[in-house]
C-alpha cells in the first residue's frame, strides 16, 4: 500500500474542497473557464491516463496568477499542474505576437535605441489598429513607454565608479522593465542601498528572467536565459555580494521557485540569496545593522496592492512592515485581488475584456480609499492600474527613496 | 521578526484572537496556511449564549449580526444558532413564520439543492414556488430566498431587503466576505497577516517556544512571547493522521486519540464520528501538553481542541486565553 503522497505538485493532497475556485479571478468573471480545481488536479488524473483529455483551449484561460495555490489549504500546486500540462503537451507553437510580447529584452533593446519614435508609434491610434488587426494585440491597451537610455547604460556612466567605496556589496538583478522602461526605479534602488552603506553591482550577464517566455510557451529559451542568470549570480555571490537584490516580484518568484520546478535549473545554492529589496532592507533593520532617517516634511496617502506573485512569494509582510515605519505615510492595505493583466495575458485581444472585468473590483477598491498613489512591486500591475485608474503606481523602493532623508541616512550608516 | 503573540491559523478563532489582542495594544502576527474553514461557513455561528464580546468584536470590524434564533439550512431545516449575519435568512422561532416562500433559481447554478429545499418547506406546510430572477420584482411571496453565491449577492445588492440570502454549498460567499472584513480590520489595527504560508519549524527551549519558521519566509525567525495554536482540525491540517496515528504537526502536541485505528470511526456513516472529537491536550491553565508536560507559552484554541465544538465555545475560550496574554 502506498502510504505517502508521491505525485508531483502535491496532486494527491487535493481533497476537492473547491476553495481554489472561490479565489480564481478568471472563473469568477467568465463562464468559459472550468476553473483551477477542474483544470488542475481533477483533469491531471485523466491526463495521466490518456493525453487525449488535454484541453488546451481551457487551460489557456488560466492566467497563472497562482491565487489558487496561495489559497489551497493543502499545498497543492494547482497552477503548476496547469502550466506543466501546457508545457508538456501544447500542440501550438508561439506565434509572432507571443514572440514579440515575450521577448521583452530583445524588444526593449531595439525600442530604447529609437525610444521617442517607438513611444510615439505605440501611442498612435493607427499603430494600435494595425497591431490589433494583424497580431491581435488589443488596441485599447496602453503600451509601456520606453526610456531613451537603458538603466545599465546610466549605471555604467554615472554610478558604477562610486560603488567600490562601500564596505558591503549587493548585486542588483534589475529586470527588463527597469532596464528599458523605467530606469528611475533602478536609480532609486541604488540611492537607497548606497544610503544604507551598501554598494550596488550589476550581474556580469543579465538576461530577461523568462517569466513572459514561459507564459507564452517558449520554455527552451527561458531555460537558456535562466542558466545564464543563475551562473552570473553564483559568480557574484562568490565575488563577495551579500545578496542578489531585486525590485520585481514576478522575476523574483520565477527565479526562486519556477526555475527549478518548471525549467529544471539547479539553483538551490543561489535561491535563498535572491531577495526583493524590501525584504533585504527589512531584515537589516530587524538585525539592527542599518538605520533609517526619514524626511520631516514627508506626507502621503497610499494604498498597498499585493500583486498575485507577491502573494505567492509570501513576502508582502516585509513591504507592509517597512511602509508602516514611514512617519507621515497614511497606508491602506487593499483586499487581495488580481488586477487582471497577468503579464502579457491582458495584452491579447481575446483576453482584454476579461482582463478589465477581473481588475474592476481592485480598481473600485483603490478609488474608495481616496489615496493619491498605489504601491506595488509588480510592473505589469502598474501598467494595468495606471491605465485603468487615475492614480500613479509606485514601487515601495521608490517610495522609500522619496520618504528617506538620504543624506542623513547615509551619515547615520557611515 | 518579533511580536508579542504569534497566532498560527488565520480562521475565525485566529482572527478573533488577533483582533482582540491588537485592540489591547499588543503586536501580533497571524500565519495562515491557505484559506480557512470560513469557506464552509453557513452565515451563522453555532453555539449557545452568544458572548457579547464576540459580537462586539465582529461589529467593530463592520460585521452586522442578529443574535439568537434559527438559520435555514440548504436542505430546508431550521437549525438553532448563536447569531447570523444580517441579510441571511434568520427566524426568531423554530418554525418559519412566513407562509409563502419563493426560491430563486439562478441560471447554470447548481450550488443550492433547490428540490430538497422545496420538498422540505412544502412538508412544513409552506406554499413554495421556484422563480427566475426576472420574477423577483413582481412576486408576492412573504419571503424570497436567493442562494448566497456571487450572482445571488448581486441580486441582494439590487433588491435589498426584498430578498433574503440562504447559505448554499461551499465555497461560502458569507465566509469569504467575513474573512475579508476581519483581515482588513486586523490589518487596520496594525496586525501582521501572513497569507498562504506554513509554519514548518518550531524551536522549543526549556519548555518555552522560542520561535517558529515558515516555508516562504526562509531563514526568518518569527519570535514571540506567546503562541496561540489555532490551526484547525483535520481539514485545515492542524491535526494530521495516517494509518498509524493522529498527530499535531507543528509542535508535536499530545493528541487524545486512541492508538487503535478501528476506534477512530463508527461504521454507521451517519453516527457521531469519534475522530471528529479528537483534539490536542492542554493543562488546566490552557497550556499545550507535549509528552505529558506543559509548554509554558503555547496555547491551543479553536477546532484543534476537537472539531465537534461549537463556534461560540471556541471563541469564548480563545478570548479567555487572550486575557492571560495582556
Amino acid at each position: 500500500m502506498q502510504k505517502v503522497s508521491i505525485s508531483p505538485n502535491e496532486l494527491e493532497q487535493c481533497l476537492k474542497c473547491s476553495i481554489c475556485t472561490a479565489v480564481c479571478p478568471v472563473m469568477n468573471n467568465s463562464d468559459e473557464y472550468p476553473g483551477p480545481k477542474q483544470c488542475g488536479p481533477d483533469a491531471e488524473r485523466y491526463r495521466m491516463k490518456d493525453i487525449a483529455y488535454f484541453d488546451e483551449a481551457a487551460l489557456k484561460k488560466c492566467l497563472n496568477c497562482k491565487r489558487c495555490e496561495t489559497a489551497c489549504p493543502h499545498g497543492v500546486k494547482i497552477a503548476e499542474l496547469i502550466q506543466a500540462a501546457r508545457r508538456d503537451h501544447s500542440q501550438h507553437g508561439p506565434g509572432l505576437r507571443e514572440m514579440a510580447l515575450a521577448n521583452t529584452d530583445v524588444m526593449g533593446s531595439m525600442a530604447t535605441l529609437v525610444a521617442p519614435l517607438a513611444n510615439f508609434g505605440t501611442s498612435l491610434g493607427v499603430t494600435k489598429w494595425v497591431l490589433d488587426k494583424t497580431v491581435k494585440i488589443d488596441h485599447r491597451r496602453t503600451f509601456p513607454k520606453y526610456a531613451g537610455t537603458k538603466f545599465e547604460t546610466w549605471f555604467r556612466r554615472n554610478a558604477e565608479a562610486q560603488q567600490s567605496q562601500y564596505k558591503h556589496q549587493v548585486t542588483y538583478f534589475h529586470g527588463c522593465y527597469v532596464n528599458y522602461n523605467f530606469p528611475q526605479l533602478g536609480k532609486d534602488l541604488v540611492s537607497v542601498m548606497n544610503a544604507l552603506g551598501y554598494g550596488v553591482q550589476l550581474l556580469e550577464k543579465e538576461k530577461c528572467c523568462g517569466v513572459a517566455l514561459m507564459a507564452n510557451g517558449m520554455y527552451k529559451q527561458a531555460k537558456k536565459q535562466g542558466e545564464v542568470n543563475i551562473d552570473s549570480m553564483r559568480k557574484a555571490l562568490k565575488g563577495g555580494a551579500e545578496a542578489i537584490v531585486t525590485t520585481s516580484s514576478s522575476c523574483t518568484l520565477n527565479m526562486r521557485d519556477e526555475y527549478e520546478s518548471m525549467l529544471g535549473i539547479d539553483q538551490k545554492d543561489v535561491r535563498d540569496s535572491i531577495h526583493l529589496g524590501v525584504r533585504f532592507i527589512c531584515r537589516l533593520l530587524d538585525e539592527g545593522k542599518v538605520k533609517l532617517v526619514w524626511r520631516k516634511d514627508f506626507k502621503k496617502h497610499v494604498c498597498y496592492h499585493t500583486a498575485c506573485h507577491m502573494a505567492r512569494l509570501g513576502w508582502n509582510v516585509y513591504t507592509i512592515s517597512l511602509l508602516r515605519r514611514i512617519p507621515g505615510l497614511e497606508l491602506d492595505i487593499l483586499e487581495q485581488n488580481c488586477c487582471g493583466i497577468s503579464g502579457t495575458y491582458g495584452f491579447k485581444k481575446e483576453n482584454y475584456d476579461l482582463s478589465q472585468k477581473i481588475g474592476s473590483r481592485l480598481f473600485d477598491d483603490i478609488s474608495a480609499t481616496g489615496a493619491e498613489a498605489v504601491v506595488t512591486e509588480c510592473e505589469t500591475c502598474k501598467w494595468q492600474i495606471e491605465m485603468s485608474t487615475p492614480l500613479p503606481v509606485i514601487n515601495p523602493i521608490s517610495l522609500l527613496a522619496e520618504a528617506l532623508d538620504l543624506e542623513a541616512t547615509a551619515q547615520a550608516n557611515r | 521578526m518579533k511580536f508579542d503573540t504569534i497566532i498560527i491559523g488565520g480562521g475565525l478563532t485566529g482572527l478573533v484572537s488577533g483582533l482582540w489582542l491588537q485592540q489591547q495594544g499588543k503586536r501580533t502576527c497571524i500565519v495562515s496556511f491557505g484559506q480557512t474553514l470560513l469557506h464552509f461557513f453557513s452565515g451563522s455561528l453555532s453555539g449557545e449564549n452568544p458572548d457579547g464580546e464576540v459580537a462586539t468584536l465582529l461589529a467593530d470590524a463592520g460585521v452586522k449580526t442578529t443574535a439568537g434564533g434559527y438559520r435555514l439550512t440548504p436542505l430546508g431545516e431550521l437549525c438553532p444558532v448563536a447569531f447570523t449575519l444580517d441579510g441571511y435568512y434568520h427566524s426568531a422561532d423554530s418554525i418559519m413564520k412566513e407562509q409563502s416562500v419563493a426560491i430563486v433559481r439562478l441560471p447554470k447554478y447548481l450550488g443550492l439543492p433547490i428540490e430538497f429545499l422545496v420538498d422540505s418547506l412544502a412538508s412544513q406546510g409552506k406554499q413554495v414556488s421556484v422563480i427566475a430572477p426576472e420574477a423577483i420584482a413582481t412576486t408576492k411571496a412573504d419571503v424570497i430566498l436567493v442562494p448566497a453565491c456571487k450572482a445571488g449577492n448581486d441580486l441582494k445588492q439590487q433588491f435589498g431587503a426584498k430578498v433574503t440570502l440562504v447559505a448554499a454549498m461551499p465555497p461560502s460567499i458569507p465566509g469569504q466576505n467575513l474573512h475579508a472584513q476581519l483581515v482588513k480590520r486586523y490589518q487596520q489595527l496594525g496586525g501582521t497577516f501572513i497569507q498562504g504560508d506554513k509554519v514548518v519549524k518550531s524551536s522549543v527551549e526549556g519548555r518555552r517556544v522560542a520561535y517558529v519558521e515558515t516555508e516562504k519566509l526562509t531563514d526568518e525567525r518569527l519570535v514571540a512571547d506567546n503562541f496561540i495554536l489555532a490551526a484547525g482540525s483535520f481539514q485545515s491540517e492542524g491535526l494530521q493522521s495516517n494509518y498509524d496515528h493522529v498527530w499535531e504537526p507543528v509542535f508535536g502536541v499530545d493528541v487524545d486519540a486512541p492508538a487503535d485505528r478501528t476506534q477512530w470511526t463508527d461504521l454507521d456513516f451517519f453516527a457521531d464520528q469519534p475522530y471528529q472529537h479528537y483534539g490536542v491536550c492542554r493543562d488546566a491553565q490552557g497550556h499545550a501538553l507535549v509528552g505529558g508536560s506543559p509548554i509554558s507559552n503555547l496555547y491551543p484554541a479553536g477546532h484543534i481542541l476537537g472539531g465537534a465544538r461549537t463556534d461560540i465555545e471556541n471563541l469564548n475560550e480563545a478570548l479567555e486565553v487572550c486575557r492571560k496574554l495582556v
